[in-house]
């Protein structure tokens, strides 16, 4: 497993000692996963073990525009702040 | 009981949970004031509307159930501060009753994890009462120690993706219940693997699980996945009683469980196997919950709440990576890289789309073998409960063998109890009950009886 381009992806970093040891645990856990190979093959499509009935699209109640900052620490004008992108 | 009493019963469990957290580092967060208010609120609506059924019941939570003005972290640094602004559904149906919330319990860091070792950083470990070089068993291992502590009227508040309620309730010696997938809603609960996350309860008996159950079902338009409450009655009369072939089990926890199915006179027993799920349920659940967590964790980035740093002079990649990587933990770090790369190009159809047709073989073998016995038994737990020390040191794929018999139920959707049942090298020992899909009150009739054996 190429850890590298995959903690990239999840936006991970990591030493290279922390890259060394995953390498390894990552494989040896992909390896035990590896049973999942002797599935026998159905033509069905898979779904989930419950039926899910979405419900009718209707406006609803959301949270205040207070309620939606009340966690962030950067605000500007009831915006949260980002990085600069330009 | 008066309002008085009841505010004085309040201020009781308040100084002893203090105690309990200086003892077993059991709880994330102690608001006394929190505690306080909801107390007078309760005591006010005792004086002028008499009686609630839950009134006098203090209910711990765990940390990834969102409670109203209380912090909430899922076990981790990432979410240091978080206060959630709305409120699971099922605390409030909870809270409605009259049910107090006490505090908030501790957890492997976002449930990622079998014996509560998996803290988040900043976190302690939990210590279990009996013995403090011991695991607690996860990841609800808080909620398990107040349970086998607390000396107030207490229910807890649990949440189990593969075997988090029945592994610390076996490891402490108490009540886990975890009910059919969808009964109880998930709507404020910091998700792990949506597919597969359930709240349930703990507690010292039966009767407190069936009281916060029956406060706690019903549709909720919030959560697509809740089912209604279409529980089936419970089955009277002598029970078939399957008992799950546990070949893999450490001698001393077959004999525990061997003398256990010899107390079961009343009811007729018979060996059965699952050779689908005993072969393929770990490393299904295991790369389903991977899956699913890389794509839930993806939101906590240090943007809008939990562990924050001023954005600028970064660009937005420098910025979360920075946050995630100083505040994720090892596992966390671990199971987002695994389940990213299992649902990637060239590996999602070797392990994600594979593990999801193996959730429905699973579901499928339990609804057969449920066609022919109404409880399936087997052991909780495969070992003894271990030190701390040595889990410290377990490779990753041993400490998720040790869920074998939890991940099954979990997988297919069933609901399923931990029943304490005696001690194995003088620490508890629990025996995991489960029945066919809606047959929770069959289950918690069979709890209670076995109850009655102790």
């Amino acid at each position: 497993m190429d850890i590298r381009s995959y903690a990239r992806l999840a936006c991970i970093s990591l030493t290279q000692e922390e890259e060394e040891s995953l390498s390894k645990e990552c494989d040896e856990i992909l390896a035990f996963f590896a049973t999942l190979r002797n599935i026998p093959e159905r033509n069905e499509s898979s779904t989930h073990v419950s039926s899910v009935e979405l419900r009718e699209d209707i406006p609803a109640e959301s949270l205040s525009t207070t309620q939606a900052l009340a966690n962030s620490s950067f605000i500007k004008d009831a915006h949260i702040v980002g990085p600069k992108t330009l | 009981m008066t309002s008085e009493e009841y505010l004085l019963a309040a201020d009781q469990a308040i100084a002893q949970a203090k105690q309990l957290q200086e003892r077993y580092h059991c709880f994330t967060v102690l608001d006394e004031k929190h505690v306080r208010a909801q107390a007078q609120r309760v005591a006010s609506i005792l004086k002028q509307e008499g009686d609630q059924p839950l009134a006098g019941v203090f209910l711990s939570v765990k940390d990834n159930i969102c409670v109203t003005g209380l912090e909430c972290r899922a076990g981790s640094a990432i979410l240091s501060g978080y206060r959630p602004v709305y409120e699971a559904t099922v605390v409030s149906r909870l809270r409605k009753q009259g049910a107090v919330v006490i505090g908030m319990t501790a957890m492997d860091e976002f449930g990622f994890g079998s014996w509560s070792t998996n803290v988040g950083k900043g976190f302690a470990i939990p210590k279990h009462p009996r013995n403090p070089e011991k695991v607690v068993g996860g990841s609800s291992g808080g909620a398990a120690v107040v349970t086998a502590t607390a000396p107030f009227s207490h229910l807890a508040l649990a949440e189990s993706t593969g075997g988090s309620i029945e592994t610390p309730a076996s490891v402490c010696g108490v009540f886990g219940y975890c009910p059919t997938y969808g009964l109880l809603s998930r709507h404020g609960v910091i998700s792990y693997a949506d597919s597969l996350d359930k709240l349930g309860f703990m507690s010292s008996n039966v009767k407190g699980i069936r009281a916060g159950l029956d406060a706690s079902v019903g549709v909720d338009p919030r959560d697509a996945t809740s089912i209604p409450p279409s529980i089936r009655p419970s089955k009277s009369g002598p029970l078939r009683i399957g008992i799950l072939d546990c070949s893999h089990a450490e001698p001393s926890i077959k004999e525990a469980f061997s003398t256990f199915v010899n107390s079961l006179q009343d009811h007729s027993c018979v060996s059965v196997t699952l050779p689908f799920t005993s072969e393929f349920a770990l490393a299904a659940y295991y790369v389903l919950a991977m899956c699913e967590a890389s794509t839930n964790l993806a939101m906590f980035s240090g943007l809008r709440y939990g562990a924050q740093q001023d954005p600028q002079g970064s660009s937005f990649r420098e910025l979360f990576t920075r946050i995630r990587s100083e505040n994720f933990g090892d596992e966390a770090k671990k199971r987002v890289l695994l389940g990213t790369a299992m649902r990637a190009e060239g590996y999602a159809d070797a392990y994600y789309h594979r593990a999801v047709r193996a959730q429905k073989l699973i579901a499928e073998e339990y609804a057969k073998i449920f066609s022919e016995v109404d409880v399936l038994l087997s052991p909780t737990l495969p070992c003894p409960v271990p030190a701390k020390s040595d889990v410290l040191l377990q490779d990753s794929v041993k400490t998720y063998q040790t869920d074998l018999f939890t991940v099954g139920p979990n997988v297919a959707g069933v609901p399923h109890g931990s029943i304490p049942a005696g001690t194995v090298d003088d620490m508890p020992f629990g025996v995991l009950a489960c029945t066919a899909h809606l047959d929770d009150y069959t289950l918690l009739d069979f709890m209670t009886y076995c109850e009655g054996l102790r």
